[in-house]
Order: structure tokens, then sequence, then C-alpha cells
């Protein structure tokens, strides 16, 4: 549907919550994007719905990397058509602003709780799974309920959708099984304590690396479509290219195939959706290198024991200085329990700068793992003073915004 | 014997399974203070399926789901170890759905299922889950300041005779029975639903737990983790 042709309560919706949107924005409160969307919300209740009726919609969810994924669908797609999609927002509210915007196709990243809800007002062509592992365990409280939810999902669909899922997911291969024709994608994983259990029949699996997971009961991982050898990309009818995408770490090498072959779902070409997802440096201020005070300054987002696995390989292979900023508002998780389940004795002989809301959280985990640390009120300030040289900066979801704003990145 | 030639051994149980609130966190805990006191400490971690040892000094059990939670109770029933290893006087930490599955029956994927037995208490299902900040005035270990943690579980623990009380609750929620009280203790176990993980914001319960196994301990500085408990009793208090 162009935009001519949405209800006048769409439209009345759509321009006042950009209006309050661009307030908020300049007012210093961030895109905006999520009050905007929230007074859309309150004026067309079915905003959603209108804004993405007659346009295909291809939806990223999972615990980690939907932000990442969305960018890497979104580009994959932009190689032959006008996209638009959202940029880190990822419930309701945050997406009327994405969703508003003319375009051939739209992108979305949708929260794993809100999943349900969203998929059946969008009625989305693609679905995109990435994984599920602990995160914000306050507010999800247990991760198998979210499987759950999403496998009662799949018997309500009743619209034509391809799903593209991570088969090395257990739990994501399980909420899945019982829909025909998903697209399964061997995008790896390093984190495996979420999946220690068969999601099936309850029977403690052993997990062997580098091995595809199986189990006693005949519930074992599907034959995949897509897979990596290294980074070399293999897909459906001999497709093989070699995928370098420009994002770091193994994790974003798996976010490439899963986004590829989400593409090719949609009918892109595999080697220009390759080529399109091979660009992407940055992701709303995500891996960006920014200048602090000289230093060389990459900033990760890092939010839970399974992207922290990640992002510690990444702190390893670099000889930089290392801050990591810790809070546990409501979008980070209150809890920051999680920060046990990090393996942080892997730094031992580096120095690590502890900053965020919790810093104090992060000082006792970093003196019981035998870390050197330095816990500081004022992050920035501790990086202008470091001596000469790159910095590395992980912290939460919040934290990240604040760090953002402090540092004057626009994302 | 000095604390040179005294190896503690703390046994970690089942982490993979029941260790999503990163409880292991415990484990690292007694094994940092009692290397700090001079001892050689080590911390065993044992899998589901493999051979419990009975002669560890403590033992840790940690919170999960439902389905891991009745995973934990056949794997530790069967193995029979960790009973054992109580009767020769080994102290336990269970938090959480470890207490549970300690217990006399716990609640979980919808029915009601025995549990081990070696702690006096039985665990229903709440209506809306506890999560948020806990904090505790621990009476049943006299001498300790008052315990702080995150709670986040869906049981109703009730204590029976043999059982006493850890703690009574001065906010959250805690066993959620109605009696105010939090955790239990019987003998040499000390179970909670408090995460954190309990021990890093409570050294003075990990330190309870080695003196039950090590005699009296000089004491630590934590100025650390003073500070982080100064801040976190505050937040509780808002």
């Amino acid at each position: 549907m162009s935009s001519s042709g949405r209800p006048w309560r769409t439209k009345v919706a759509v321009a006042v919550g950009q209006g309050a949107g661009t307030a908020s924005r300049w007012l210093g409160r961030g895109h905006g994007s999520v009050i905007g969307g929230r007074i859309a919300m309150l004026i067309d209740p079915a905003v959603i719905e209108h804004l993405t009726a007659g346009r295909p919609v291809t939806i990223v969810s999972g615990t980690n990397g939907k932000t990442t994924t969305t960018r890497l669908v979104a580009e994959a797609l932009r190689t032959e058509r006008v996209v638009a999609s959202t940029r880190g927002a990822n419930m309701p509210q945050g997406m009327v602003g994405a969703l508003a915007a003319e375009a051939d196709e739209l992108v979305l990243e949708v929260d794993e709780i809100y999943l349900p809800g969203v998929a059946a007002a969008t009625k989305p062509t693609v679905l995109l799974l990435l994984n599920l592992t602990r995160d914000q365990l306050d507010r999800i409280t247990e991760i198998r309920r979210v499987a759950e939810l999403w496998r009662t999902l799949m018997t309500d669909i009743t619209w034509p959708l391809t799903v593209v899922a991570n088969a090395d997911d257990p739990l994501v291969a399980w909420s899945v099984a019982t829909l025909p024709g998903v697209v399964w994608v061997s995008a790896g994983g390093r984190w495996s304590e979420d999946a220690a259990l068969c999601p099936s029949c309850g029977r403690v699996r052993s997990i062997e690396p580098g091995r595809p997971w199986h189990c006693a009961c005949g519930f074992n991982r599907p034959d995949v479509a897509w897979w990596l050898d290294d980074h070399v990309l293999h897909g459906p009818d001999g497709f093989v290219r070699r995928l370098q995408p420009r994002l770091p770490g193994s994790f974003n090498l798996g976010n490439a195939a899963m986004a590829v072959a989400a593409a090719a779902v949609r009918g892109v070409d595999p080697h220009g959706a390759a080529a399109g997802v091979e660009a992407v440096h940055d992701v709303a201020g995500r891996y960006a290198t920014v200048n602090v005070a000289g230093h060389a300054t990459r900033l990760l987002l890092a939010k839970n024991p399974a992207g922290w696995s990640e992002t510690l390989e990444l702190l390893l292979e670099s000889r930089g200085s290392l801050v990591v900023c810790i809070n546990a508002r409501s979008a980070d998780g209150t809890d920051p329990s999680w920060l046990w389940d990090v393996p942080f004795e892997r730094l031992a002989g580096r120095t690590v700068i502890a900053g965020g809301d919790r810093r104090l959280d992060l000082a006792v985990r970093l003196e019981v793992a035998g870390v050197a640390h330095i816990v500081v009120d004022d992050v920035v300030a501790a990086i202008a003073a470091l001596p000469a040289g790159p910095v590395e900066v992980a912290a939460t979801y919040t934290a990240f915004h604040d760090l953002l704003e402090a540092l004057h990145v626009a994302w | 014997m000095s604390p040179g030639e005294r190896s503690v051994r703390i046994v970690h149980l089942y982490p993979t399974i029941l260790g999503l609130y990163g409880d292991r966190g415990n484990a690292l805990v007694l094994a940092h203070r009692a290397r700090r006191r001079g001892f050689r400490a080590e911390v065993l971690v044992v899998a589901h399926g493999e051979v419990i040892p009975v002669d560890g000094d403590v033992y840790v059990l940690g919170g999960g789901e439902d389905v891991a939670q009745i995973a934990a109770t056949d794997g530790l029933r069967s193995d029979g170890g960790l009973a054992r290893a109580l009767g020769e006087g080994a102290a336990l930490l269970a938090v959480c759905a470890g207490l549970q599955v300690l217990g006399e029956t716990f609640s979980a994927s919808g029915s009601e299922v025995q549990g081990l037995g070696l702690l006096d208490v039985t665990t229903g299902r709440r209506e809306v889950r506890a999560v948020g900040e806990l904090v505790a005035d621990p009476v049943g270990i006299p001498g300790l300041p008052l315990l702080t943690g995150f709670e986040n579980h869906g049981g109703v623990t009730t204590l029976g005779p043999k059982a006493t009380t850890l703690a009574r609750v001065v906010s959250g929620v805690g066993n959620g029975d109605g009696s105010g009280t939090e955790g239990a203790v019987q003998g040499r176990i000390v179970a909670t639903y408090l995460h954190g993980p309990v021990l890093a914001r409570n050294p003075a319960l990990a330190d309870h737990l080695l003196a039950l196994r090590l005699g009296p301990l000089e004491p630590l500085s934590d100025p650390t983790v003073d500070r982080l408990r100064a801040e976190r009793l505050a937040a509780a208090s808002r």
C-alpha cells in the first residue's frame, strides 16, 4: 500500500507520532522512535497492521544479533529494492517510524517476547530466527518459555511464511520443528550453556564442540541448506561464495550467512546480497570506531553471557586498553548476576577500566577473576587519561547508549 | 593444621543445567576466599551423569528452569554421592531451584515432583513470580550481617520442623509462604532464594560455609564488596 492509500487515522497517527519523535530528538532524548510510536499507537491502535499491509515484511528475532542482522538483511535486500528497516528499537512502539517510510519492503527487528503479537499484526513473509539464550531474566524469566511462545506462534500461522532459522541452536530448532519448509542455516554460536538439555525430551545431552547437536530421543540438528566452511558460504543450487563481512567476529559471520539466506528467500541474488552484507561496518554505533581525545575507540555492545563469549574473543585479539561498562536498568535486565557466567578470568594480565551504574558488581567479579581493574565514575574522562593507543569499550545496552550520547555519536 | 597443608575442595554440581543466574560465582567466591587465607583450593565441576565425589568440603547447587530441575533431581538421586557427602560432614549451599530439589516435594512443569528429601521443606507454585532485590536478616546464622541479593523464582516454600529459617525478610518475598522467612538451614545445609550470586554479595555467608569445615577463619578486608553491599542495601530501601 502506498502512503496515500492508508486510513486517515493511520496518517494522523504517523504525522503526530513523527512530530513527537522530532521534539524528543530535539530535546536530546535519543532517536525519538519510541515516544513517537507510542503516540501513534494511541491514535491508531492498528497502526502497525495498517502500515505493513500490502508490503512484504521480514522479521528478525532472537536473543543476540537482532539489530545487526536486521541491518544486514536490509542491506542485502537494498542491492535490488527500496527497503525500510528499524534501527535498534525492537518493541512495537519503536517500529512505527520505520514502517511509515516509503519502501518496497520492510525489515523489522522484533523482541523475542513481542514476536507473536507483531507477527500476527504484520503477517511477515520471512521470519529470521537467530538464537535463544539467557538475557534479561528479570523480564523473560525462563528461556524455555520464549521457545514455547514461538512454538505456539508456529501453529497459529495462517499466511504464507518462510522461516529462516539457525539450526545450530537447539531451542530455536525446537520452537519451529512443527513447521514445514524451514530454511535451515548453520550459523554457529559459541555459547551452549542454555542448550544442555534436549528441548524435546528433557534429557541431558552431551555437547561435543564442532559436531552437530543430537539427542538419544532422535531430535537432532536438522539438515541445513546454508552452511559456513570457515569463511566460505555454501547454499542451495551449488551456491558457493567467500563471505568476508567487515563486522568483526565469528558471530557476525553467522549473522551474515543468515542475512544472505533470508535475502535469497526474498528472491534477491545471493551473490549481490553477500556483497551488500559485507559492506556494513557498523550498526547503530555498534562496532564503530570513534576518536576519544586521540584514542581510536571501538564501541562494542555486550549484554549477556552468550554475547560476551563472542566479545571476549574480540577483546583478547586486541592490544588496546579495555573498558567495560555495566548498567542494570530495565532495558539491560535489572539483575547483573550474569556477570559471573562470563569467563572474565581470560582477561588476566590485562587491566580493565570498570564503569557504568553497576561498576562495583563488575569490580567484585574482576577481583575474584584475578583481573586488575580501575573503578571509574566517568568513563570518557578515564579514556582521555589513558596512555596513547587504541581502546576497546564493551557496554550493556543502556550503558552503550549513554556512551554514544556522551561521545556525541549519531546512530 | 596450617592453611598451606589443608586443601579445600569445592564441588560445583551440575552447572550446565543448574546455573542459570550466575550461581557459579558461589563456587568461585568460596575458592577465592579460601585461597586468600593461604589454603590451597580447587573447584571441582561435576556434570550431570558424572560421579559425585564424597570427599568435598563445600558443595554448591544453583538455580535453573523446571526441566533442568527435574533432570538434576534424577541425577542427584541416582548418584547418591551428595547425600553421602552430607552424612560425612560436608557443607552445602543450595540456591533457588537447588533449594527446591533438596526438599520433600516441589512443583515443576505442571506437576508435583518428589525431591531428594535432604531438607525439610516443601515447595508449591506462586501465582506471581517473585522478581527483584531481596534483603533479609539472617537470624538462622548468628553474627552475620544483612543478606542482600536478587530473587527470581515462582516457588512458595514452607519449612518443616527439622529445618530452621535462614533469614527474616526485610524487603522482597523470600520463601513467600506468608511467614516472612527466607531460605532454610538444616545441619550443614544452607538454602536460599538469593542470587547475585549470594556469596559474592555476602562474603560473611561464604566464610560461614568454609568455617563449618575449616574452623574459625581470620577476617578479610573487602572494601569493594563493602561498597557494593552499601549500594545494594541503599537501593533496596528506596
